[in-house]
């Protein structure tokens, strides 16, 4: 047996029918003029019936609960009663848009959302709630019954990430709610209708927002400047002042007035000595996370490159691949293997075993002069899909007929010419070598930007790879993946964090975890040590316009169906006994009918046939 | 609403029932001796009927005609032979004539029969009638032909009440009680039968109007006319009482318990009026207004003694 529950309440509204049935049976007698020749005796037995009423007391008479019966069932009729399963939980999972800029909109999320939440919720059917954050998929902010509850979850829970998918917490979300429950996605920006069928909660509002867009250090004049960029997303002007902090050091607030939708650059030399600071705006709105921005000179890990021994007996102009390499940024020159992070080789086909580290393996055409230049290799230059070679142009490569590098099935070309790969990948990830296998010197190679470019990515590849302390700017949430040591005696990573507004958060990482490591999601630096060893100290800010710019901010939920109401309606069924109830309301109805006529027939009958009255 | 008199062709209608009904039943004029000029009832004193009924000494004056001979030859005494005096016994009939007796036009029409019937059983029997109109606290002698025929409406006493409902607001507080027909104010005659058509709804010790019909050796016999919408009406909730003795309105509700009340005060009411009939001699019959009126009879007046069939 099931729970009944009314499918429209409004149809109680019906129970005004009971008053105004009981004052129609109040009221409806007019006193009837009746002649009488007996009022004395009347008068004897009753005194309280003198004056009459002009409310008559209410008589119980069969018509009377007839029509009161009829207005009840009518009643029931117009409520909709419905049957509700003895277990039916409906399942609501609230994604959050886990953004930053729902920083901005919390204050009224946390007003709003429980109080809809509350609406949706019925007395019969026990809701059963999911909160999630849309970054993660894994975690679930609550989950349980108590809409109070949810709401302290709410109360601690921190947006800050950039603009990102919300699909992947949605999907989780329907599938946690089930095809018969709702999923609510929760965000401050109206947009498009969210994936997986969830409902759109939008909770935001235009915020006259000014803050900083972006930071860059860079040298300039010998000195180490950071540049800062500001940005007004509002439609009104506004004034800040911006200052400096670096321990106890803090600079005079400088005011910088920005025009509506004005970008604006600040910027300043590091002070000497000081390779961090804070930049801080004042306060002025609603999103505080691009008021402060940490900032650091930026210090990458340093490629050490061997180039191949043969050229340093050569002329300096004849170094191809020395010049190649020191012109790199982050790359530096060693004479020593050992120490060398990256070896420049020149192939020798006579020894053709490579290099034991990360290598740049280069062939070299046998200059014969006599015999004169080799001819040039004929065939369409295909490259690969790969990301040492994405979107660079090999076309113009023009090289000659040399002697080649041997090829192995492992290999992975990159570049091919006819049947030859003219440039691929060789050996495993950490020594993996990159093969010229043309006649490099011979080739017009070293004035192809491809070249460089596909050097660049090398080397950059080779840096992710090693262990060594690097100092980068980051914007909030950026994926740092720092290389730590994964020996089965390596010491778990330290990750410390020093937000800009002071707040400091030291944790352990378990070295496999070590690439899940981000910026923090809010300004300021964070710092990973591998025991001793520092691996990592990056300045985070935020950068994510996006996320800043709440012009097109606004509120807007869509609950139509939602609602209470629908709810009932997917987690009951109508009362099957409806159509009995219509025939005892038409047979009510029928006899109240019957009853209210029929004293009139019988009136009339006692009038035509009345019996003497024995007295006697 | 208006109560009206009877008009005088419906009271001349009924009369004409009544005369029918007269060859069925008579009045109870057998049963007892009465007073009056000869005729065909049973006298008091000694007469010239045929029924013998003493004998006494001869006293100087004596009509001879009636001395026993055969005594007088046995004692030679005169002896007078006494005879039953037949005389023509006195019958007054009174009608009440107030508003409640004309309550509805069936009420009122047995009323005007059975004041028609007591007349022609008077006349009937040979009696000497007297007729009464009683009403307003009057109580008016009318000719004996003008009851006879049908035109006594035009006689009733002017109560000077206003019987008319119309416009009428309803009156706060209780009805004035009815007033009692006049019978006191009737010449009844001695050792005469007398003969009330009345309805008897008025207040008032019933004791005193059975003893004014018994006196002075008359006897009483009321005829009681009513209507069953007295005895049992319908009355339900708000009712605005039309009151047929003074024209006033009334309103009054009534619910079923008051209703029940009603019924038993009506039917005690005439269980005081035949307890004191009866202590008094007095014959009292109620006849249903509704009805055959030989059927009307049977109910009450033939079971007590109030008429009786013609053998």
């Amino acid at each position: 047996m099931g729970v009944i529950v009314l499918g429209n309440p409004w149809g109680l509204l019906g129970l005004l029918g009971v008053p105004a049935i009981l004052a129609i049976h109040l009221l409806q007698r007019r006193a009837v003029i009746v002649p009488a020749s007996t009022l004395f005796l009347l008068e004897q037995c009753a005194r309280e019936s003198e004056g009459g009423n002009r409310v008559e007391r209410l008589r119980n008479s069969l018509s009377l609960w007839l029509q009161l019966l009829a207005v009840l069932t009518l009643t029931w009729l117009l409520t909709q009663p419905r049957r509700v399963a003895e277990h039916a939980v409906r399942r609501v999972a609230v994604v959050v848009d886990g953004s930053a800029s729902m920083r901005a909109a919390k204050p009224r999320l946390l007003e709003s959302l429980p109080r809809d939440l509350e609406t949706l919720s019925t007395i019969a059917v026990r809701t059963e709630y999911f909160l999630i954050d849309s970054r993660s998929r894994e975690e679930r902010l609550y989950h349980g019954m108590d809409l109070a509850e949810l709401r302290r979850a709410l109360e601690a829970w921190t947006p800050s990430a950039g603009a990102h998918d919300p699909a992947p917490a949605l999907q989780l979300a329907r599938g946690l709610a089930g095809n018969e429950g709702l999923a609510l996605y929760v965000t401050d920006h109206a947009q498009e209708i969210p994936p997986f069928g969830a409902r759109l909660y939008a909770c935001g509002a235009p915020v006259e927002n000014a803050g900083i867009a972006g930071v860059s250090v860079e040298e300039a004049d010998g000195r180490m400047v950071w540049r800062a960029v500001l940005r007004n997303y509002g439609k009104q002007p506004q004034t800040r002042w911006w200052s400096v902090e670096s321990g106890t050091l803090k600079t005079a607030p400088v005011s910088v007035t920005l025009p509506p939708g004005a970008v604006k650059q600040v910027s300043a030399p590091f002070p000497d000595g000081v390779s961090e600071l804070t930049l801080t705006l004042s306060p002025g709105d609603a999103f505080d996370l691009d008021d402060r921005a940490a900032v650091l000179r930026p210090r990458p890990k340093t490629v050490r490159v061997s180039p191949p021994p043969e050229e340093a007996a050569r002329p300096p102009e004849e170094r191809l691949v020395t010049a190649m390499f020191s012109s790199l940024p982050g790359v530096a020159l060693t004479a020593n293997d050992a120490e060398a992070d990256l070896l420049a080789r020149r192939f020798n086909a006579l020894n053709p075993e490579l290099p034991p580290k990360p290598a740049c393996l280069f062939v070299y055409g046998d200059s014969d002069p006599a015999a004169g230049p080799a001819p040039l290799m004929t065939g369409a230059v295909l490259v690969e899909r790969h990301p040492l070679t994405d979107g660079l142009n090999w076309q113009s490569l023009l090289c000659r007929e040399s002697v080649s590098i041997p090829p192995l099935k492992s290999d992975e070309p990159l570049v091919w010419q006819g049947n030859r790969a003219l440039v691929f990948l060789r050996g495993p990830e950490r020594e993996r070598r990159l093969c010229f296998n043309f006649d490099f010197p011979g080739s017009n190679a070293r004035r192809l930007p491809a070249t460089i470019v596909t050097l660049h990515r090398f080397l950059e590849e080779t840096r992710r790879g090693m262990i060594a302390e690097e100092h980068l700017l980051a914007e909030c949430g950026q994926a740092l993946n720092p290389v730590a040591d994964t020996g089965a005696d390596a010491p778990p990573l330290t990750v410390v964090t020093e937000f800009a507004s002071g707040k400091k958060l030291e944790r352990l990482l378990p070295v496999s975890q070590a690439g899940l490591t981000r910026a923090p999601d809010e300004p300021g630096f964070l710092e990973v040590r591998q025991g001793d060893r520092l691996l990592l100290r990056a300045a985070a800010h935020f950068a994510d316009v996006r996320e800043a710019d709440f012009s097109k901010a606004e509120t807007r939920a869509d609950l139509r169906e939602a609602r209470a109401a629908e709810t009932l309606k997917r987690h009951t069924s109508e009362d099957a006994a409806w159509r009995a109830w219509v025939l005892v309301l038409l047979a009510l109805i029928g006899a109240g009918w019957w009853f209210i006529s029929r004293p009139e027939e019988r009136r009339r009958k006692n009038a035509s046939v009345p019996g003497p009255v024995s007295v006697s | 609403m208006t109560f009206a008199k009877p008009e005088e062709s419906a009271v001349r209608a009924a009369h004409g029932r009544a005369r029918a009904w007269a060859g069925m039943f008579r009045l109870p004029l057998r049963n007892r001796v009465w007073r009056g000029m000869s005729g065909d009832f049973a006298g008091k004193g000694a007469g010239s009927s045929l029924d013998f009924q003493d004998h006494r000494a001869y006293m100087p004056g004596d009509d001879p005609r009636h001395i026993n001979w055969q005594a007088y030859a046995r004692t030679g005494n005169y002896t007078m032979k006494l005879f039953r005096e037949e005389v023509r016994p006195l019958v007054d009939v009174a009608l009440d004539v107030s508003p409640s007796m004309f309550f509805d036009a069936e009420k009122a029409a047995r009323a005007a029969e059975l004041f028609a019937f007591a007349l022609e059983g008077a006349q009937r029997a040979g009696a000497i009638p007297r007729t009464w109109l009683c009403g307003g606290g009057e109580a008016v002698l009318i000719p004996v032909e003008a009851a006879l025929s049908g035109a006594w409406p035009s006689m009733i006493p002017d109560s000077g009440g206003d019987w008319s409902a119309d416009g009428r607001k309803p009156e706060k507080g209780a009805p004035p009680p009815p007033v009692r027909p006049a019978l006191e104010r009737v010449a009844w005659r001695a050792q005469a039968l007398r003969v009330v058509v009345s309805d008897l709804l008025f207040p008032g010790a019933p004791e005193e109007t059975a003893g004014l019909l018994s006196a002075r050796d008359g006897r009483g016999l009321v005829l009681c006319p009513y209507s069953p919408k007295e005895a049992a009406p319908d009355w339900d909730g708000n009712v605005d009482f039309h009151d047929v003795e003074t024209g006033g309105r009334y309103p009054r509700r009534v619910d079923p318990p008051l209703l029940t009340r009603y019924r038993a005060a009506y039917a005690r009411h005439f269980e005081l009026w035949k307890a004191a009939a009866r202590r008094h001699g007095v014959a009292l019959a109620r006849v249903p207004s509704n009805g055959d009126f030989a059927k009307a009879l049977q109910l009450e007046a033939l079971p007590t003694g109030a008429v009786e069939p013609w053998a």
